[in-house]
C-alpha cells in the first residue's frame, strides 16, 4: 500500500491534533466519533455542567428540539460502554459550539481530549496525568500542568463554616487568588490564628509540587483536607519516581462545579497561550446523575486559538509556479509538472502568476517554448 | 506606586499623546487604556498585570487573578434614589445603570424582580425624569447625588483599585509578578 504523504503546510492545530491522536493511540485509547448534534433535553438537564449556558438549538423535521453540541463529555458519558468490571478509554477530536464571553457570538471551537470511565484507580490517574503533561508538551515544550483536589477545596469551605450564599463568594475568591476579599467575608471565623495568612501563602505559592504541598499541610484542619493532601502526596511521590515531576505543580485556585466533580483536577498552560489550554478532572458525581455507579477522569484541550498564538504561515504556497499558455501542448505541461513533483516539489500550474502567490521558483514554459 | 518599587518609567511624565511607554532598563512596558478595557488586556495576555477598579471586575467577571487591594480609588457601588423614595413591592423596580451585571446579581440575591435600563452616562438624570425608580452607580463623595436630589438608598459593595494578573503569566513569570505584588503590599501596609 502506498504511504500517505502529510501536507507540508500544516497549521499549529492540525499539527498538534495529529500528534495528539498518535499519543492517545499509544495508550490504547479508542477513537470516539459522534454527531454534531444531540437532543436539547440532554443539555437542558445538565446545563450547569456546561461552560456556557447558551446553546445553539434547532428543530428536527419531526419537531424535536435539537442542539449543536456545546460539550463532548456528556455525549461520551451517555454512550459509554463501561460497566463495573469493564472500563472505557476513549479519545476524541470534535468541534463544540459555544458563545464567546466577550463578543456574545457563537463560536465553533475545535477540541481534543480523553475520557477514562469505569474504575479510576491510582494507575489510571497517573496515566491520565502523564498523558495530560505529554499533550501540553506537544503544543509547547515550555508548559506547566497544575493539579488540585476538589476534596481540599470542599475542606476549605467546611473550615470557613460557609453558608450556601457564602460558598459561591468563597469559591470566586479562591479562583481569583483574592484572599483580601475572602478575609472580609469569613475573617471572623478563622479556624485558628494565622490560618488566612497561611491560606494566602498556599494559594499564591509558585513553588514546586512538594513545596506547595508542605505549605498546604499547614492549613489542613479537617479530614477532607488531609485526605485530599494524602492523595496528592502519593501522586507526587509516584510522579517523582516516574521521572515526571518536572513542570507539574499544585494550584488550589482551580476548581470545578461541586455538583459534578470530585477528586483530582487538572489545568494546563503553555508559554504562548494566554489562558488555560487544558482542563480536566475526576467527575464521578456526573456519572451518578446518569444513574451509573462508575468513576470517570479525563481532560480536554482547547485547540481553537492555537494558530494565532503559534502562527506558522507558510513561506511559499508552492515550490514551483509553472507558467504555460494555450499554445503549449497540455501533455507537455503536465509531463513537466509531473517530473518536478517526482523530485518532491509542489507545483502550481497557471497561465498567469496568481495574485499574492509566493513560489520558491518560477518556470515560464511560454518563454522556453517560444525560444525553441 | 510602581515607580516607588523600582518600575519607574520617566516617559509617562512627558507631555505627549503616547499610549505605550517603555523602560528597557527595568524591563517594563506600560499601556494606557480605558479603565473598562484593563481586564481584557490582562485576561487576553497582552499585559501580564494591570491596575483596575473592583467595579470593572465585578461587572466583567474576567478569568484572572486579583492579587491585591491597592487601597486607593475608594468609593462605593450603591443603589441611589430620589430623596424620600419608597419602594413599591407590587411591581418590578426600574433600575438605570451602566453596571448591568452587578445590578442583576444584587437584586437576584434579594430575589427581587427588576427591569434594567442600560445607560452609558449621566445616570443620575434617569430617576428625576421618570425613566427609572433607582440607579445603580458608583458613589464617591455623594456630591453629584445631592446636587441632583438623590441619596444613597442601599450600599452594594465597597470599591477600590486592585492589582490583577493574567493566569498563564502568573505561571511562567511567577517570580517577577510575586515580587511586584509583595513590594506593593509592603508599601500599602
Amino acid at each position: 500500500m502506498n504511504q500517505i504523504a502529510l501536507p507540508k503546510n500544516m497549521t499549529k492545530d492540525e499539527e498538534v491534533y495529529l500528534a495528539l491522536e498518535s499519543l492517545f493511540e499509544t495508550y490504547g485509547y479508542r477513537k470516539f466519533k459522534m454527531r454534531k448534534f444531540e437532543t436539547y433535553a440532554l443539555y437542558e438537564e445538565f446545563k450547569s455542567f456546561l461552560v456556557s449556558e447558551y446553546i445553539l438549538t434547532f428543530s428536527s423535521p419531526e419537531g424535536k428540539l435539537m442542539a449543536l453540541r456545546p460539550d463532548v463529555t456528556l455525549s461520551i458519558v451517555k454512550n459509554t460502554r463501561a460497566d463495573e468490571t469493564h472500563s472505557d478509554k476513549v479519545f476524541y477530536r470534535e468541534n463544540v459550539y459555544r458563545m464567546d464571553r466577550h463578543t456574545k457570538e457563537y463560536r465553533e471551537i475545535p477540541q481534543a481530549g480523553v475520557e477514562m470511565i469505569g474504575k479510576v484507580d491510582t494507575a489510571a490517574t497517573l496515566e491520565i496525568i502523564r498523558m495530560a503533561k505529554q499533550s501540553l508538551e506537544l503544543i509547547d515544550p515550555v508548559s506547566i500542568l497544575c493539579l488540585s483536589h476538589m476534596g481540599f477545596v470542599e475542606g476549605i469551605l467546611e473550615a470557613c463554616q460557609a453558608s450556601a450564599h457564602e460558598r459561591t463568594q468563597i469559591l470566586h475568591c479562591l479562583r481569583t487568588q483574592n484572599v483580601h476579599d475572602l478575609y472580609a467575608i469569613v475573617g471572623d471565623r478563622e479556624p485558628r490564628q494565622g490560618w488566612f495568612a497561611d491560606l494566602a501563602e498556599a494559594l499564591t505559592s509558585r513553588g514546586s509540587y512538594a513545596e506547595t504541598l508542605a505549605i498546604s499541610r499547614k492549613i489542613a484542619v479537617n479530614s477532607r483536607m488531609n485526605e485530599a493532601l494524602d492523595e496528592l502526596a502519593y501522586i507526587g511521590d509516584a510522579l517523582s519516581e516516574l521521572g515526571m515531576a518536572q513542570g507539574i505543580r499544585l494550584d488550589f485556585t482551580m476548581q470545578s462545579d461541586l455538583n459534578y466533580y470530585n477528586g483530582i483536577l487538572l489545568q494546563g498552560y503553555v508559554e504562548k497561550y494566554p489562558g488555560v489550554v487544558l482542563t480536566g478532572g475526576r467527575y464521578d458525581r456526573l456519572l451518578t446523575k446518569f444513574q451509573k455507579n462508575l468513576s470517570a477522569l479525563g481532560f480536554a484541550l482547547a485547540l481553537g486559538d492555537l494558530n494565532s498564538c503559534y502562527p506558522n504561515p507558510p513561506e511559499f504556497d508552492a515550490d514551483v509556479l509553472l507558467l504555460y499558455s494555450s499554445e503549449i501542448s497540455p501533455v507537455l505541461v503536465l509531463q513537466t509538472a509531473d517530473a518536478l513533483r517526482k523530485e518532491g516539489k509542489r507545483v502550481r500550474l497557471a497561465e498567469n502568476a496568481p495574485k499574492g502567490f509566493a513560489a520558491k521558483e518560477i518556470i515560464d514554459l511560454r518563454k522556453e517554448v517560444s525560444s525553441c | 506606586m510602581l515607580a516607588a518599587i523600582g518600575y519607574e518609567c520617566p516617559e509617562i511624565l512627558e507631555d505627549n499623546r503616547k499610549l505605550i511607554f517603555e523602560n528597557t532598563e527595568n524591563g517594563v512596558r506600560y499601556f494606557l487604556v480605558k479603565p473598562s478595557d484593563v481586564a481584557i488586556y490582562v485576561e487576553k495576555g497582552a499585559a501580564d498585570i494591570g491596575v483596575v477598579g473592583k467595579d470593572i471586575l465585578l461587572e466583567q467577571n474576567p478569568d484572572l487573578y486579583e492579587l491585591l487591594d491597592l487601597g486607593f480609588g475608594k468609593c462605593r457601588m450603591c443603589v441611589a434614589a430620589p430623596v424620600g423614595y419608597r419602594e413599591d413591592y407590587d411591581r418590578p423596580i426600574k433600575v438605570a445603570t451602566k453596571f448591568v451585571h452587578i445590578a442583576k446579581q444584587y437584586y437576584e440575591g434579594r430575589n427581587r424582580e427588576i427591569e434594567i435600563i442600560k445607560l452609558s452616562g449621566s445616570i443620575e438624570i434617569a430617576p428625576i425624569v421618570g425613566l427609572s425608580d433607582v440607579i445603580v452607580d458608583i458613589v464617591e463623595t455623594g456630591t453629584t447625588l445631592r446636587e441632583n436630589h438623590l441619596e444613597v438608598y442601599e450600599e452594594i459593595v465597597p470599591i477600590s483599585a486592585r492589582l490583577i494578573a493574567n493566569k498563564a503569566s502568573s505561571k511562567f513569570k511567577s517570580e517577577e509578578i510575586t515580587k511586584i505584588a509583595s513590594k506593593l503590599k509592603e508599601g500599602i501596609l
